[in-house]
């Protein structure tokens, strides 16, 4: 099938942040903190402000005089008030006539700073493993305790317990676009047009940072280049809004590669302890404790432990289990969401532990898996019941390739198996707008297109099947947050999965309306000479004839689809401190990864790899093969060579593509794709969401065939040689 | 990152070439590809106000095989079998060198005058702001031997080593006339990371040239990087021998990406040349260069693990020259 936003990207014909031009614009730039946590004593603007081509400078004063009194107010403002929390974080802004003339600016202003104790790391603030008392340090803004059933006795009484700590590094999203937005603002309202994931949550997060109504800010997107996570909340908009207040003028503000990275809000350290009490062959009893960076980030982050420890107990019965994680703030910038937040990190320790413990006791891994995952009927570790879940089938798909595999294994290299599973996101719900007209459908929605094609190809591909009419005569259309109906963003898989349901109820509605005006049970669309046909058995009538009046004056038939997903709940009596969540489905990923290690050098190889994906339903099959080659190798990165590396100073060494490093598409096996359908998910049509899936079982992967090809384990990713030549005793 | 303003010059002889380095001083730098040096002025490292552009300089054109005009595109070398044929060890070097987009503009030239690297040289101006200078740029200290005054910035070309075990020669051009020296001497062994070479102001790199003992020998290089599509040396072993049925009758091996500049091994390998060679032998002088070898820790990888590194390659690529096999 051919996406619609093919030809037009290929010739350039779309519009990108870094394009976004007005009349009048003026240029950014950033005036970055140079201390990773410390006090402005002094901040000069004056000789910023007289330098050639600027216009305006705004600094934590002008939040008080240029904006509504609840911008002082707001959890985070624009500009830090008290604390500077994190090198780099901005503490005022330039706009002049010319990006050179800003950014010369903006090195002209020179803070006097006081600093204060740095927390670079997790050991800075706790160096050793903090005890349940430390939920109330002023440092640990989430904290997250749950159990259940007599682990204690179960510890006691196990044939054998295998414990472990884990280190996990932090990942960067690299969205081949760096954030970039234009900001006006006339008379109290306020424009943005900016590359985001999520229009409607940004209006939303802007208004409070701001200090104003959501009503006077409209949000419009641009074609996103890329977002894995890192697009969603507030970034430059503030900035570029208040500069654009203080300037009348429209303001445009992009980032260098390098402040991208400085600016971070993505994947961050953690440690992680894994205990596993195992009785007859199966897991009786667990223990998991979590430390998570989450940077510097404010109160309120239990949903980031939460996530994690979900991952960490992993897709296994657990009779018994204790459970407990602290975020914790350090002097990095906020953590973010990063493609499956949390999970390839948690999941690397837990398949890791998983695979060692099934060694151990001598078993197959994959053996050992699939006597205790899940299957549908199980319950959760909060008593919740699990549905349709193909991870099992996963296994066993996994278990025949390996096999073949294994027959033909040479010397030196391992086969290593890792699952994972994901829920897709229901957000908090989304509406779209279906108009079928004389010559077509078009699908009014607030979404950009981020890349995968869920939303220009994905929504299309949903009316399609419900209409039958074809893709050629569908449209997808987009709309600012004020033309367009609400809908949570695109993240958390969910765009198919849940923005698609409403697609297909609008579109569901519109079948209904049809077959009553044409006194037909069933109906479905079909096009002929650019004309909308609606076919009733042998009947075909020509859509504009069944159009009321008023219809056709407004040009079609309007429907709105509405989705906000049902409720889902857990057993919260086992939870002690700290919330956790309910999971709308259960997607299962099983991996493969081949090996070759040189054992001189602790270099890897992956020589090849194939995931097996629980689909629901293939709704478009070669585009659910794009997402998981594109999540293996996005996992690959994480596993092998992608570390954001932090000075003890809190200095981040790599902020730059050439130090951060990604796999290049040399450095890519082969990957083999097997789609697991008829494990009905909350999607359209049982569909389920896998933009984040395939990313979360490889880093676990790669090491347990590190681990078959070795017999050793590295328990820190990524595995780069020298942690494997560590780990190999070659040091 | 934006590039400050310069006044381009582009010459087209090496006589107007070092004429016009004489004429503006210290004040300019050579452009040859630009790979290197431009990025490095988008960090506003050491940047000039003048650039003399080498692209139209005649006597810098062009290859034979043995004699390579310093301004060879890396991409022609690594595009043409007689080279790999002929010197193995500088194919793989070239082969090695980043992307082909880089080795497309990348020359011969550049890569022997890389600018050495460092992490904390490597950097934003922000960021090298924020952590206070360093003495090879702007700075009067230095982040990685803090006790020393001096410049411990990596060497990280690929070509330098594996063209030093072929034992080639360079011709250089001064206002006072041109020299040949051997490439060696074209590095200081006692001299830092700053000035990572032994021109004198203004001279020019004009070709490099390769004695006809150079097809003789069978040679090799080995890199170590992080991704094997991409990345400077960690670490680039050059090896070269020619073996006389169980005798080594000549033996020379050359590194980079370890110090500030790349070191040819002469004085351990002289020790192993005329006897017969064994494995064992071979072990000895894996252990003895990695031994000499001072990796400091302003690369990717740590010291300890360039050091150990260094016993391995050394012993992968003179055994596999050895037994008459490629080593990578
Ligand atoms: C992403 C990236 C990856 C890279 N990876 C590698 C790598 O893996 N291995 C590697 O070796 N290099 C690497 N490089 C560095 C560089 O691209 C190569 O070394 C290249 O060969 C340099 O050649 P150039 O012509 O572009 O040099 P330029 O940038 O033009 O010049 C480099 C220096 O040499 C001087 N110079 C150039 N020619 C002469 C001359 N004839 N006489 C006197 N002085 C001269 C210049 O003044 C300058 O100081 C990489 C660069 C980038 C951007
Ligand atoms: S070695 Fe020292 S002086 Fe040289 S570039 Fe690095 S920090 Fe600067």
């Amino acid at each position: 099938m051919t996406r619609s936003d093919a030809a037009p990207k290929a010739r350039g014909g779309v519009g990108y942040g870094m394009d976004l031009e007005a009349p009048g614009m003026l240029w950014a730039a950033l005036v970055r903190a140079p201390v990773p946590h410390g006090r402005i004593v002094r901040m000069e603007l004056g000789p910023a402000r007289r330098m050639p081509g600027v216009v305006a400078v705004v600094g934590p004063d002008e939040i008080r005089t240029l904006l509504p009194k609840g911008a002082l107010e707001a959890e985070r403002p624009v500009f830090p008030l008290d604390e500077i929390r994190y090198r780099g974080e901005p503490i005022a802004a330039v706009a002049a006539e010319t990006l050179e003339q800003a950014r010369h600016a903006a090195a002209a202003v020179v803070p006097v700073v006081e600093s204060l104790r740095t927390d670079a790391r997790i050991e800075d603030v706790f160096p050793e493993w903090p005890s349940a008392a430390a939920a109330k340090d002023p440092r640990v803004v989430g904290h997250v305790h749950a159990r259940h059933g007599d682990v204690e006795a179960r510890f006691r009484s196990a044939d054998l317990v295998h414990s472990e700590t884990y280190h996990t590094s932090g990942v960067h999203q690299v969205a081949l676009e760096p954030h970039a937005c234009l900001g006006e603002a006339r008379g109290g309202k306020f424009r943005v047009r900016t590359s985001t994931q999520t229009p409607f949550g940004l209006r939303e997060d802007l208004a409070s940072i701001l200090g104003i109504f959501e009503s006077s800010l409209v949000v419009e997107g641009t074609w996103v280049g890329g977002g894995f996570g890192g697009k969603g909340a507030a970034f430059l908009e503030p900035y570029a809004l208040l500069l654009a207040v203080a300037s009348r003028r429209p303001v445009k503000l992009s980032v260098t590669y390098a402040e991208e990275f400085e600016l971070g809000r993505t994947t961050l350290p953690s440690i992680i302890r894994l205990d596993t009490a195992v009785r007859g062959g199966k897991i009786v009893g667990r223990r998991v404790r979590l430390l998570l960076d989450t940077g510097a980030s404010l109160p309120g982050r239990d949903f980031a432990v939460g996530y994690s420890i979900g991952f960490l107990l992993g897709p296994y019965r657990t009779e018994t289990y204790e459970i407990e994680g602290f975020a914790v703030q350090t002097n990095k910038p906020p953590f973010g969401p990063h493609r499956a937040p949390f999970a390839p990190q948690s999941v690397f320790a837990l398949e890791s532990h998983i695979d060692g413990l099934a060694r151990r006791l001598g078993v197959d891994p994959i053996e050992f898996r699939l006597r205790q995952v899940w299957r549908e009927g199980d319950r959760t570790a909060y008593d919740q019941p699990v549905g349709p879940f193909g991870l099992e089938a996963g296994l066993k798909a996994a278990a025949r390739t390996a096999g073949a595999w294994r027959t033909r294994l040479p010397a030196g290299h391992g086969i290593g198996v890792a699952c994972g599973f994901w829920s897709t996101s229901v957000g908090a719900g989304g509406e779209a707008r279906l108009s079928l007209r004389p010559d077509g459908l078009v699908i009014l929605q607030g979404e950009r297109e981020i890349g995968n094609g869920s939303v220009v190809h994905g929504l299309a591909v949903v009316a399609e099947r419900v209409l039958g009419l074809s893709l050629a005569a569908i449209r997808v259309d987009y709309g600012d947050t004020a033309t367009a109906p609400f809908d949570s963003g695109v993240f958390g898989s969910r765009t198919l999965g849940a923005l698609g349901q409403a697609v297909e109820r609008g579109a569901r509605s519109l079948v209904t309306i049809l077959a009553k005006r044409v006194g037909a049970s069933e109906i479905h669309l079909e096009i002929k000479s650019g004309q909308v046909l609606v076919v009733a058995g042998r009947r075909r009538h020509k859509l504009v004839d069944l159009l009321t009046p008023t219809e056709r004056a407004e040009g079609g038939l309007v429907v709105e689809g509405k989705f906000y997903g049902p409720e889902r709940e857990v057993d919260a009596s086992r939870v002690l401190a700290g919330s956790v969540y309910p999971y709308q489905d259960f997607t299962g990923a099983v991996h493969l990864a081949e090996v070759e290690v040189d054992r001189e050098t602790g270099h890897l190889r992956v020589v090849r790899y194939a995931a097996f994906q629980d689909v629901g339903t293939a709704v478009d099959p070669s585009a659910v093969q794009g997402q998981v080659e594109g999540g293996v190798v996005m996992g690959l990165g994480a596993a092998l060579s992608e570390e954001m590396l932090w000075t003890p100073e809190a200095r981040l060494a790599n902020p730059g593509l050439l130090d951060y490093r990604l796999p290049r598409l040399r450095d890519v096996p082969p990957i083999h794709v097997e789609l697991i359908e008829g494990f009905a998910g909350a999607g359209p049509f049982g569909a389920k969401g896998v933009g984040e899936p395939p990313i979360i079982p490889v880093p676990a992967a790669v090491a347990n065939a590190v681990a078959d090809a070795t017999g050793t384990r590295v328990f820190e990713m990524p595995l780069t040689p020298e942690r494997v030549a560590r780990a190999l005793k070659l040091l | 990152m934006h590039l400050d303003p310069f006044e381009l010059h582009r010459p087209e002889s090496v006589e107007e070439t070092v004429r016009l380095a004489r004429d503006l001083g210290p004040g300019f730098d050579y452009l040859a590809g630009g790979t290197d040096l431009l990025p490095n002025y988008k960090m506003h490292l050491n940047v000039r106000p003048h650039l003399i552009a080498l692209d139209q300089v005649r006597e810098l054109q062009g290859y034979t095989p043995e004699r390579i005009g310093a301004m060879t595109r890396l991409a022609n070398l690594d595009a043409d079998p007689e080279i790999a044929r002929w010197y193995p060890a500088l194919g793989e070097a070239v082969h090695g060198v980043a992307t082909p987009l880089v080795r497309a503009s990348g020359t011969v030239g550049g890569n022997l005058l890389v600018e050495t690297r460092c992490f904390f040289f490597n950097q934003s101006f922000f960021w090298r702001a924020s952590l206070g200078f360093c003495l090879k740029a702007d700075g009067d200290r230095c982040h990685v031997v803090p006790q020393k005054e001096k410049c411990y910035a990596t060497f990280s070309g690929d070509l330098a080593p594996a063209l030093q075990v072929l034992g080639a020669t360079v011709e250089v051009a001064a206002p006072e006339g041109n020299r040949r020296l051997p490439l060696d001497e074209l590095y200081a062994a006692d001299g830092d990371g700053i000035q990572r070479h032994r021109l004198g102001p203004g001279e020019l790199l004009v070709a490099v040239h390769l004695p006809p003992e150079a097809r003789r020998v069978r040679s090799t290089y080995l890199k170590l990087r992080p991704r094997p599509s991409f990345d400077f040396p960690e670490l680039g072993l050059a090896a070269a021998l020619t073996r006389d049925g169980d005798r080594l009758s000549s033996l020379e091996v050359a590194a980079g990406g370890l110090e500030t500049y790349p070191r040819r091994f002469r004085s351990i390998t002289e020790g192993f040349v005329g006897g017969t060679f064994t494995d064992d032998r071979i072990r000895e002088l894996a252990a003895a260069i990695q031994a000499a070898v001072r990796p400091v820790h302003n690369t990717a990888y740590p010291p300890d693990y360039r050091k150990r590194m260094t016993g391995v390659f050394v012993r992968r690529a003179v055994r596999a020259l050895w037994e008459g096999r490629g080593a990578s």
